[in-house]
């Protein structure tokens, strides 16, 4: 037990002797446009919400189904933010389609539609894709855009893993129900957000 | 009882739903909240619950739903707002619905009396009538939105509480599976029939 102590000890004490100065403000750390890319689904309420959709979506299947939703997702939406770089913010800011691609996504998910894994994968894919593209337009030209690729791909995935984990933690407690609710409500915020654009269009 | 042993037996449900209760029962805390972002979910939050006539009907559906047990108890609160926003959203284009505040006002005394009876009409009948009675609730959310807010952000708080409404309902509905709760739901099923009543003089007058 003593010497297992010890071993604890030393693991603590060589990397605490070890350590650099934190580098607590990120402009020297040029790491900046990353912690952008990173944080960026979740200050966007767009692109939480499709996160949310298609996590919910991957959480209420199997876990190997769901392990392959969010690697299309994640992977759709880096090749999308790449290719967003080579065109115009106008271009791809398609509020409607969105709004309705999220009232699809979320009607799967409060009817727990199932379907086969290749087909969902290539819907994730897609979707992905979109969404990425969006941010990729919008991003476009910044400092350190590539940089923000890599942060956006990581801020994605681990929404995706965390909702996506909790949702199948939730349905294993039989409160899949819970899941199908949220669905529902995304829908319902999907469908009003396309009301508000239409009069905003017609204004 | 055993219609509902699943319910009690569920702690992480139960936790659930006490703390979504908790939630709709809140009140707001003033800091700063109406800047940036917030501001549109916090708006979007209070539209719901500042007319009485919206927060007895859904509350009343979420009682409803418990007592009619499983699969109701689940069913209306996943039917209601996907409903309540097709009426939003015609409420927004500028489609008219007409007798809104009447048939908001038929909405508590329809549901205040399915409380009170405790009926228990087939699945259908049940989603069919919160269905008819969200729409015009929906309507007249969609008719009264602000100008200037994020529509989004404004749509998730709106969609939210209304959620968290229901879900204070069929907390409170959930005594439905002890002895002396019942008599407890069928009189606030009578009160909320009776503001119906009042809601429609009013409407009408």
């Amino acid at each position: 037990v003593r010497s297992r102590r010890s071993i604890f000890t030393a693991g603590f004490l060589i990397p605490a002797a070890l350590t650099h100065r934190a580098e607590a403000h990120l402009v020297s750390t040029e790491l900046g446009p990353f912690y952008d890319g990173a944080l960026h689904p979740l200050v966007t309420a767009e692109d939480l919400l499709t996160i949310l959709a298609f996590a919910l979506f991957a959480g209420l299947g199997s876990v190997e189904r769901g392990r392959r939703c969010i690697l299309g997702f994640a992977g759709g939406w880096t090749i999308g933010v790449i290719a967003g770089f080579g065109a115009h913010a106008s271009e791809f800011q398609l509020p409607i389609a969105s709004a309705a691609v999220l009232i699809v996504a979320a009607i799967a998910v409060a009817v727990n539609l199932r379907m086969p894994s290749p087909l969902l994968v290539g819907i994730a894919l897609l979707v992905g894709m979109g969404r990425g593209a969006m941010n990729g337009a919008a991003a476009r030209g910044a400092d350190g855009q590539w940089l923000s690729v890599v942060g956006i791909a990581c801020g994605v995935s681990v929404l995706m893993v965390m909702i996506a984990g909790f949702s199948v933690w939730l349905r294993r407690r039989r409160a899949q129900i819970a899941l199908r609710v949220a669905g529902s409500w995304i829908g319902a915020i999907a469908l009003l957000k396309i009301g508000w654009e239409l009069q905003a269009g017609w204004q | 009882m055993k219609k509902h042993s699943d319910i009690l037996g569920n702690p992480h449900l139960l936790l659930a739903l006490s703390a979504a209760s908790a939630f709709g029962l809140s009140v707001n805390a003033y800091g700063h909240e109406g800047e940036g972002s917030a501001g549109g979910v916090i708006s979007g939050m209070s539209h719901p619950v500042s007319g009485l006539d919206h927060v007895v009907a859904m509350v009343a559906v979420g009682v409803w739903g418990a007592q009619l047990g499983k699969p109701a108890i689940w069913l209306l609160p996943v039917a209601f707002p996907m409903v309540m926003a097709i009426g939003g959203f015609l409420g927004l284009i500028g489609m008219p619905l007409p007798f809104v505040e009447i048939g908001i006002a038929l909405s508590a005394i329809v549901l205040g009396s399915m409380v009170l009876a405790e009926a228990k009409p087939p699945i259908g009948v049940a989603l069919a009538i919160v269905a008819v009675f969200a729409v015009f609730h929906g309507h007249a959310h969609g008719t009264e939105l602000p100008e200037n807010e994020s529509g989004l952000l404004y749509s998730i708080g709106f969609v939210v509480c209304t959620g968290l409404l229901h879900a204070v309902g069929i907390t409170i509905g959930i005594a439905h599976i002890w002895k002396r709760g019942r008599p407890f739901l069928r009189a606030l099923g009578g009160a909320v029939a009776l503001l119906g009543l009042y809601f429609l003089w009013s409407a009408l007058t």
